[in-house]
């Protein structure tokens, strides 16, 4: 059993976080769909874990290089021209303070 | 060997010619396919060209002018890159991904940019938003997902070879239902540089092909150490001789295992192609044995977990701030809100949300932490079974392809689709799926999976089984 009950608050709260606008209908949908779904993944509480938590499968972490001269970068108009707005020269964002 | 074949061919014959026969396919019967997003013609008629040159001096690099398809999420620099979204329906790469720029090296000639399910979301290549892909062997069933596209291109004759990334079976699944061969690296050979993220720890780019050459050739290419991408390790790029040199009597040497678990809830007719191939590889005097894998049964609420939490991280980017689809709105709140709700598709806010909900601080222990502890269970599965064995074998997907529609309602009827697929990505182990049979007039593939780093003996397994079905 899914001891997690999605309550309608829960579900403001992740589409607030997500920073993704729901309607009421679609906030419905996926109350059900979630519990549904979660309820079929508690299974994974069936297996015997250890302590160990695998967040990549490989062994080189912390790779480092050794310093070198900065390249020249020509690519700047090729960014700058996916920007919806530009000014100048400047990339023109929308307000965010 | 056809792909060998082909670039044999190719060097006595008009490269100008060749492709120009691709895109006249293409433009012919690529409506109803629908597998391009974005076509690359006048380039690659040009390169067409300067390849012939090279040709004519016996210059020219590995691929020798074959025509390359790419998966609309890796990034070719001028080129339009989507994802298959509306949130990047109008954002051009600005530069080449590094298995791009071998590609290039190599003379290959990038013909265009493939449809895919939106961001990889999905297991039938039916989520774009620039429509369904439909399966070349029978437009009416779905051509599997999400590099549908990569595979569709390439089983509908409109190019030699293609790159697909797979997540949890994006590239063995659509290759399995449309007929042709596709190969997951182990998580680390090839460089994910130009990779639009979906699950950083679970997902690459790889290789489609006609053939177990082809696949080595693109694999010879593509693989190895980039310091763009620190998890990229060494290659030894002796793919290709490793097929070459690949003899009959050498299925002798292979030590192969297959696991009840990769058969339960499996179509018959499938697992009765299946079981049949794998007598007579050990007809040929290949070992078989029986193993198990208890914990593959649990791999795909591990996957999902996993996949939903990634997944959510890696979307935030797209706020519409800097490039993409942008809608305002009277904060930056709202302004993100609004603009994410109109460009995203409904799996992608499904897993968005989701990731977001199981990575909340009050919910993270009883899902993600947990999944990623259940993750280390499944690669001691696979360590133990490859202590013993050079491969693990069965089949790709547990049914054949569905009709196109049939799945978009249930996300757990489409997630379930990936039972067979999703843990060589968990494990980040090599694994192959190449077409053995059919039933219904659908193609079957055959799953073979070998351990990390393994790929040569993946290949060797793959050309064993391609012989075994009369291969050349």
């Amino acid at each position: 059993m899914v001891e997690t009950i999605i309550d309608d608050n829960v579900i403001e709260r992740v589409s607030e976080i997500a920073r993704l606008k729901l309607s009421e209908k679609e906030k419905e949908k996926f109350r059900e769909e979630f519990e549904r779904i979660l309820e079929e993944f508690s299974v994974v509480d069936e297996i015997k874990v250890g302590e160990k938590e695998l967040y990549y499968v490989i062994e080189n972490v912390n790779v480092l290089r050794k310093d070198s001269e900065p390249k020249p970068f020509n690519k700047i108009n090729d960014i700058k021209n996916n920007f919806n707005k530009k000014e100048d020269g400047f990339i023109v964002v929308p307000r965010n303070l | 060997m056809f792909t060998k074949d082909l670039i044999e061919d190719l060097s006595s014959n008009s490269l100008e010619e060749h492709i120009h026969k691709k895109i006249e396919e293409i433009q012919k019967k690529d409506k109803e396919i629908n597998s391009f997003i974005t076509l690359n013609i006048e380039d690659a008629q040009n390169s067409s060209k300067e390849i012939q040159k090279k040709i004519d001096k016996g210059i020219q690099g590995k691929l020798s002018g074959l025509a390359i398809s790419i998966k609309d999420n890796i990034a070719v620099s001028k080129l339009r890159m989507t994802c298959g979204s509306k949130v990047l329906e109008n954002y051009i790469a600005p530069y080449d991904a590094t298995i791009i720029n071998s590609i290039k090296k190599e003379d290959g000639i990038i013909i265009g940019k493939c449809n895919m399910d939106e961001f990889a979301c999905g297991s039938d290549g039916t989520s774009s938003y620039f429509g369904p892909t439909k399966n070349p062997r029978n437009i009416d069933y779905v051509p599997g997902g999400s590099s549908s596209g990569s595979a569709a291109s390439l089983a509908a004759g409109f190019t030699d070879l293609s790159i697909g990334s797979d997540t949890g079976g994006s590239i063995r699944c659509p290759a399995s239902f449309c007929g042709v061969y596709g190969f997951k690296p182990s998580y680390g050979l090839v460089s994910r540089y130009g990779l639009s993220d979906m699950a950083m720890s679970l997902e690459g780019p790889g290789p489609f092909a006609k053939d177990t050459y082809g696949i080595a050739l693109l694999l010879d290419i593509i693989s190895g150490k980039d310091p763009r991408d620190t998890v990229t390790v060494e290659s030894s790029k002796s793919y290709t001789k490793t097929v070459e040199n690949f003899k009959d009597q050498d299925i002798k040497n292979l030590k192969i295992a297959y696991a009840k678990e990769f058969f339960e809830g499996v179509d018959e007719k499938i697992k009765n192609i299946i079981l049949d191939k794998i007598s007579k590889l050990e007809s040929e005097g290949a070992k078989i044995e029986e193993v198990s894998l208890p914990n593959i049964k649990y791999a795909i609420p591990i996957y999902y977990l996993v996949v939903f939490s990634e997944f959510s991280s890696a979307m935030s980017k797209f706020d519409g701030f800097k490039y993409g689809h942008y809608v305002g709105g009277q904060d930056i709140v709202e302004a993100v809100s609004n603009t994410r709700e109109t460009s995203m598709g409904i799996e992608v806010k499904r897993r968005v949300l989701l990731g977001t909900f199981i990575t909340m601080e009050e919910f993270r222990g009883r899902w993600y932490t947990k999944a990623l502890k259940a993750r280390s269970a499944i690669k001691e599965d696979f360590k133990r079974i490859f202590n013993s064995y050079d491969l693990l074998i069965g089949p790709t997907m547990p049914t054949l392809p569905w009709k196109i529609g049939e799945r978009i309602s249930d996300p757990l009827s489409m997630y379930s689709s990936d039972i067979l697929t999703v843990s060589a990505n968990l494990a980040g182990i090599c694994a192959s799926s190449q077409p053995v049979g059919e039933a219904k007039g659908l193609p079957v593939g055959l799953q073979l999976h070998a351990d990390s780093l393994c790929e040569s003996k993946l290949l060797k397994g793959m050309r064993a089984v391609e012989l075994a079905c009369g291969g050349i």
